[in-house]
């Protein structure tokens, strides 16, 4: 039972605009607050999870940072899920004995380096050159994805709102949101198109940010027991849109990646009180539930839809605000993951959501319209 | 067994103004990623001319970005028009009547500084 590992420890920087620094003190600043609020020493962390692009912050040099020598260290790109992928790991070496204590760890100065992301063209030395000649932003890609679910299941563009203005509302609740403007479904249709149709506040912020969670034995000194969260269970699947695809273009891998999870947990998607999910656009919203078992494929339009995931409706959904009105450093994995835990510990102030003892996080990081990686946690109260 | 450099080989056909897929005979299967495998049985790819039209899939029209399409300023179109039961990645280039998912497109060359790129237009 002791060797069962637990979330010990979470943070997140609350700045949304980090400027004039170093990507690697984002890092430090993150894994120090993760560390206080384990209230471990920080010389048993024996286990490293970064979660960065490949060769942008070597983990030998977090470690040096850090000062500390982990038995295991793990530096894995899988763009917005990494961090959800990363809980995997780590609880599995955990599990495995090759280390006992784990920092997950992730900063971002996307904001204010103004790295390429949502309307940018392709990075510098992008796989795909053929492809980057056409200009397909990233929110192109999600436009495209979203426009094909709506031919297939009669998904609605007010339906593609939900998300949006549930996230105001949950915005008027966590003081370091950024959008706060609450906006009528009217409001979000008639905004800005940045891809068709996908208008403005359908699409994430773009911030800088960081933040890190520890995962323990569950007998490491100097924690609190009654604060750890359980991890009841984890799904991973990296998916690709091509001739030989199985499930189709409108199915993500949060389908494969949530089987896993609820499977291992042994509980269903209905049973959770709330949940948080990548909401970099919200057409990943509606999609990641569906596929995750919430409702039947195709309905997730139809799902959203009532202030369903809003304060007070059903299904309290990414209550921090999330990508949509909070933050989005590029890949915001490791929010979704501290949220759950804020909520699952009682500590989450006046957006408290009430009887927190259950919750899934559903990240996707990649583009849905063809590469992409999905990792799912269920998560439980102690 | 060599390895190719397939992309510069996809270039290098566009010049000619063919655009080509990748072939698997034995599992009867095409593709646009630029693989030198078959990822089902594992054989040698070919190079394959494909049609010159197909249907649109999926699109979007980009509003805002700090990129552009090929040859095209903002707003322009993104889109996956499937081809011999392909997806391919391109632009849909049109001028009064906005395409559609499922509207019939015909391939088109655009030269650009040092390359010709292949994109569709709407049927007539």
């Amino acid at each position: 039972m002791s060797h069962d590992p637990v979330i010990v420890g979470a943070y997140e920087i609350p700045d949304r605009v980090i400027p004039d620094t170093d990507l690697i003190n984002v890092f430090e600043s993150a894994a120090r607050g993760a560390i206080l609020d384990a209230g471990i020493d920080p010389k048993v962390i024996d286990g490293l999870f970064l979660t960065n692009l490949p060769g942008r912050l070597p983990v030998h040099v977090l470690a040096e940072h850090l000062g500390v020598e982990p038995r295991w260290a793990d530096s894995t790109g899988l763009g917005g899920t990494t961090s959800l992928a990363s809980i995997q790991r780590a609880v599995a070496a955990i599990r495995a004995g090759k280390c006992s204590v784990a920092l997950v760890v992730y900063g971002s100065l996307t904001r204010s380096l103004r790295t390429p992301l949502g309307t940018g063209g392709a990075p510098e030395g992008a796989v795909e050159e053929r492809d980057a000649v056409y200009g397909p932003t990233v929110s192109s890609r999600y436009g495209m994805f979203a426009l094909r679910h709506m031919h297939e299941f009669g998904t609605t563009p007010e339906q593609l709102a939900e998300p949006a203005v549930a996230a105001r509302q949950w915005a008027q609740l966590n003081e370091t949101a950024i959008r706060k403007n609450l906006l009528t479904t009217a409001e979000v249709l008639g905004s800005t198109m940045i891809a068709t149709p996908l208008t403005a506040p359908m699409c994430c912020v773009i911030t800088d940010g960081g933040g890190a969670v520890i995962v323990a034995r569950a007998d490491v000194a100097g924690t609190s027991p009654a604060r750890a969260v359980q991890v009841l269970g984890s799904g991973e699947r990296t998916v690709h849109r091509d001739t030989v695809s199985v499930t189709g273009f409108t199915t993500s891998a949060a389908y494969h990646a949530a089987k896993d999870a609820f499977g291992e947990a042994g509980v269903a998607p209905s049973e959770m009180n709330l949940c948080t999910v990548y909401d970099s656009f919200t057409i990943t919203v509606i999609t990641a539930l569906e596929d995750a078992g919430f409702c039947p494929k195709g309905e997730g339009g139809a799902f959203v839809e009532g202030g369903r995931l809003g304060p007070g409706g059903a299904l309290p959904t990414n209550p921090d605000g999330g990508g949509l009105a909070t933050n989005h450093p590029g890949m915001r994995g490791i929010f979704l993951i501290i949220e759950l835990v804020r909520q699952l510990r009682g500590e989450a102030g006046r957006r408290q959501v009430n009887a927190a003892a259950l919750g899934a996080a559903i990240g996707i990081g990649g583009t849905l319209d063809s590469r992409h990686t999905s990792g799912v946690l269920v998560l439980a109260r102690s | 067994m060599t390895v190719q450099r397939l992309s510069e080989e996809w270039f290098t056909r566009c010049q000619e103004r063919s655009l080509s897929m990748r072939r698997c005979d034995k599992c009867d299967v095409n593709t646009f990623v630029l693989r030198q495998y078959c990822s089902l049985c594992l054989g040698e790819l070919r190079w394959c001319p494909a049609s010159d039209s197909g249907e649109i899939f999926t699109l979007s029209l980009v509003g805002k970005s700090e990129a552009t399409g090929a040859g095209l300023p903002a707003p322009y179109v993104v889109a996956y028009v499937k081809i011999d039961g392909a997806l391919f990645l391109t632009n849909v280039r049109y001028s009064t009547q906005y395409p559609h998912i499922g509207d019939q497109v015909t391939l088109d060359w655009v030269v650009l500084e040092d390359r010709v790129v292949p994109l569709f237009v709407l049927s007539t």
